[in-house]
């Protein structure tokens, strides 16, 4: 990336794990102020987490303040509910209070009741014609270099700017050797060697071409050259206060620098005692006036000069918050640490009578680079739904796919032959991904009358019966069963998937109503199990004593079974088309009943079936699946299951909406589709007359009749539809309007 | 040297009852026994130890259908895979969660990313995930916990849990 170096390609993506942190008070730098703060906030009780992007008091350069922070650390470690964390980095203040945290092993999430950014402050950055030179040190920098590392910024120096720190700085630069060339100042300098070569004058530019040959110093009237191979900058300092601005919250302050730029050793203890103390109110302090060169880098992140600024002020662009959107300024990997002081000063000094126009930028999180690892951190997984007999399905060899959360058979080798069992012999399917509650109270028979569209009150124990369940617009948004069982209660049952939207959806309801109505979503506690094919009975009665025969146990019916010693609500429906026992149990149960199944039907060939081979019976029978074969706007006229609202009803959720859609003109509908020569592919367009007038849903090669069978959508037109359309890969389908597969539900009322 | 485990995970033989009533008779309930976990106004779950559950059932039913004749109390271990975390539970809790943990008492949350339900008392805890998750917490805690070096142990018989104190 220009400017900013290569991206390493060979770098493997981590998984960061997270942790989460729960101290009282959070406090942002390890430097005076910052230990001073955790310090204070120990002994007032509170639980302490001190993070530091390098080590302890590693940046302060002054022997003084090493002294000091040494003994701040020392005490802080005696308190047991302090935590300390090093090479760690606050990525940002958000909401909540929530600040992540960046460190080499995984990424931290601290949440504090309260925050002390103790940050501290860098040099301002000068700019200056080729201030962009290598030999070019802001004074913090080179004294860190000189005084804790022993190395010398350069062999002859120019110290450009004076400030309480320049004596120190002195002293390290000439422990090392290095040569004082000049102290330039605008004004005369107190507290500086008698020996120094002060010289009162204003830098005009660096000189060199791929490195600092030496200085243009500009005395009076008299321009000077200055030979040097260092130039240390000290032109003030600036708050690292990115982190403060994130939020104007009460519970987040500063201490020392961050707040009080070059403040002393003593006010920094003090102010990161109060700060860990009481709190109180960040305000930054007021910028000094200072003069910002015509020329040089802005900003060095992103290549900005003062001429780039200067040509889009006369653009128009006339506010921090305009300039530094169209010209980066601010957005690069600092985000502004360097270059927003500038960035307000130089509007500033063109708009003085319009201090909106220099407000500082909205500062937002993250406040430095964080890598989109750390983002996934924690959360770099799937979550998988799985019942009880997943592993009797990768025991058998399915193949497993992922259906919402739920991890699903697909197939156990051979979907034809699973089909064949349900249609042939008999096979059992894992449905306890079915959405599943019970539903007591007063006022439970009440409570579903107004939420289903279907009758409720008509409906005697030991009865079951289909509904759909509507949004207020009259929509479907899911479909299932409500059996009627004793003591006044219900059990319900949804789509796999649809469990924790019905769940939210009723109990909105519930309250909305104001009704005595108890409920409780049962799905991970029951499993299920389909029995289904022609010999299904014959297998169910080896395993129970309980009556099951078609007088007995009708369809639509359910009954409490006991089933190899499995207590089961048994419910008699037929989604597959066959006759069919969906058996509710208690899922801590369902290998045992699974294998009590499969073995009570070795005989008859029984073998489990894959929601490969279920698409295909389904789809015979003309059955809808919710989400699949309908869109969010589909109602029950549009899909055919008018059969499934009682209008008649006083009320019921989405009334208002069923009726306004039955005003207006039917436009399109779903319906099943016969392909004599071929199968189209599910989201095939079709056309009549080589206009589009719909598309395919759900669509498969039919073993039972040996054609392609298909549901989809047809628009129409004043309420005609076509009868027969051209698939886009050029089938022909015939719209056909009874079920392809036993239409007169004989089998599955056996 | 031996391998020193810090986190041990115990599948728990605790049987979860779920009663569901009208509040006044959950208020009822709650303030008669120490172990209820209100998870909601009306809803209120109490875990017993393995070889309780049947007079529980009995005793709690009777009890709450003085209150609300409609309350459904029914034995909801099932809904549940309990797991059991001692040792150090603490750190192990703030790897998947940001849910903070109390020195004791319930509390419900996103744990792994899925919604569970906590009881902490002295010296461990109880993690009660949905029982379609138990894989995934499973294997969410062994990940994020690696450094921990867990340890897992198969189910033991609980002690009773009536003295256990949920705020």
């Amino acid at each position: 990336m220009t400017g900013l170096g290569f991206v390493d390609t060979t770098l493997e993506v981590r998984d960061r794990e997270v942790m989460h942190a729960h101290q009282d008070v959070l406090v942002i730098g390890g430097g005076v102020a910052g230990l001073s703060a955790a310090l204070a906030a120990s002994s007032r009780g509170k639980s302490v987490l001190l993070v530091e992007e390098g080590l302890i008091a590693e940046k302060l350069a002054s022997p003084s303040c090493h002294a000091a922070a040494r003994n701040l650390h020392a005490r802080l470690l005696e308190y047991p509910s302090a935590s300390i964390l090093e090479n760690a980095a606050a990525i940002g203040i958000y909401e909540g209070l929530q600040v992540p945290i960046d460190t080499p092993d995984r990424l931290h999430i601290a949440w504090p009741t309260n925050v002390v950014v103790a940050t501290g402050a860098v040099n301002r950055h000068a700019v200056f014609p080729n201030n962009d030179l290598p030999g070019i040190w802001l004074s913090r920098g080179a004294g860190r270099l000189a005084a804790n590392h022993g190395l010398k910024p350069g062999k002859r120096a120019v110290i450009v700017g004076v400030s309480g720190e320049t004596p120190e700085l002195l002293r390290a630069l000439d422990d090392l050797g290095v040569e004082i060339a000049a102290i330039v100042t605008d004004a005369a300098a107190a507290g500086l060697p008698v020996a120094m070569p002060v010289v009162v004058g204003k830098l005009i530019r660096a000189v060199g071409r791929k490195r600092l040959k030496g200085v243009t110093i500009k005395c009076d009237t008299r321009v000077r050259r200055i030979r040097c191979d260092a130039l240390i900058v000290d032109a003030g300092l600036e708050p690292r206060d990115a982190l403060l601005r994130h939020s104007d919250s009460a519970l987040i302050v500063g201490a020392g620098d961050v707040i009080a730029p070059g403040c002393s050793l003593e006010a920094a203890i003090e102010s990161g005692s109060r700060a860990g103390g009481e709190h109180s109110n960040y305000e930054k302090p007021a910028d000094p006036a200072s003069e910002l060169g015509a020329s040089g880098f802005i900003c060095f992140c992103e290549d900005v000069e003062a001429r780039d600024l200067v040509d889009a002020w006369a653009e128009g662009f006339d506010s921090t918050e305009l300039l530094k959107r169209y010209s980066t300024t601010c957005m690069g990997p600092c985000q502004g640490a360097l270059c927003h002081a500038n960035l307000q000063r130089f509007v500033r000094a063109r708009a003085p009578d319009k201090p909106s126009a220099s407000s500082p930028t909205t500062a937002r999180p993250p406040a430095r680079p964080m890598r989109l690892e750390d983002a996934a951190a924690g959360r770099r997984y799937e979550i998988d739904q799985r019942t009880s007999l997943h592993h009797r399905h990768l025991a058998l060899g399915a193949s497993m796919e992922r259906v919402g959360a739920w991890l699903r058979p697909t197939s156990y080798g051979d979907a034809a032959d699973e089909y064949a069992a349900v249609r042939h012999r008999v096979s059992v399917m894992d449905v306890g991904t079915l959405g599943k509650f019970l539903v007591g109270g007063t006022d439970a028979a009440e409570f579903l009358e107004r939420l289903y569209p279907c009758r409720v009150h008509d409906l005697e124990v030991g009865r079951a019966r289909y509904a759909l369940l509507l949004n207020e617009e009259g929509h479907v948004t899911d479909d299932g069963m409500i059996c009627a069982l004793d003591r006044g209660r219900f059990y319900l049952t949804f789509t796999s998937g649809g469990s924790e939207h019905a769940e939210s959806w009723m109990r909105d309801w519930v309250e909305q109503l104001d009704l005595n109505v108890h409920l409780i979503n049962e799905t991970s506690a029951r499993g299920a199990i389909n029995l289904a094919g022609p010999l299904a009975r014959k297998v169910l009665s080896r395993l129970t004593k309980d009556p099951i025969d078609p007088e007995s146990f009708p369809y639509m019916r359910v009954r409490h079974l006991d089933v190899a010693g499995v207590p089961c609500i048994a419910i008699r429906l037929g989604f597959v088309g066959e006759l069919s026992y969906e058996l509710h149990h208690a899922s801590g149960q369902s290998t045992v009943l699974w294998d009590k199944l499969l073995e009570a039907g070795a005989s008859e060939g029984i073998s489990p079936h894959g929601l490969d081979a279920l698409r295909l019976l389904r789809l015979e029978k003309g059955h809808v699946i919710i989400g699949q074969d309908t869109d969010v706007d589909s109602g029950p006229r549009n899909l055919g299951l008018d059969f499934a609202v009682k209008l008649d009803k006083a009320s019921f959720v989405g009334r208002s909406g069923v009726l306004r859609n039955l005003e207006a003109p039917l436009r399109q509908r779903l319906v099943l589709l016969r392909f004599d020569d071929g199968v189209p592919l599910e989201g095939a367009a079709l056309f009549q007359n080589d206009q589009p007038v719909g598309q395919i849903t759900s669509a498969r090669l039919s073993p039972a009749l040996g054609v392609g069978v298909a549901l989809g959508w047809l628009r129409g037109t004043n309420g005609s539809f076509p009868d027969v359309v051209r698939c886009s890969d050029g089938e022909i389908g015939r719209v056909v309007s009874r079920a392809f597969y036993d239409p007169d539900g004989i089998r599955l009322r056996a | 040297m031996g391998f020193a485990f810090v986190l041990e995970l115990t599948k728990a033989s605790l049987h979860v009852i779920r009663c569901c009533a009208q509040p006044t008779a959950i208020d009822r309930l709650s303030a008669a026994h120490d172990a209820l976990a209100r998870v909601a106004d009306n809803e209120a779950l109490l875990l017993v130890a393995a070889g309780d559950v049947r007079r529980q059932l009995a005793s709690i039913t009777a009890e709450i259908e003085i209150t609300d004749p409609s309350a459904i109390v029914i034995d909801h271990t099932d809904a549940f895979a309990v797991t059991t975390l001692s040792g150090s539970f603490r750190e192990a809790m703030a790897r998947v969660s940001a849910i903070p943990v109390p020195t004791e008492g319930f509390l419900q949350g996103l744990v792994a990313g899925v919604p569970c339900k906590v009881i902490v008392a002295p010296g461990h805890l109880h993690l009660l995930a949905p029982s379609t998750y138990r894989d995934h917490v499973r294997e969410r805690l062994f990940a994020a916990c690696a450094d921990l070096a867990v340890r897992e142990r198969s189910s033991v018989e609980q002690e009773s849990v009536e003295s256990m104190t949920i705020a």
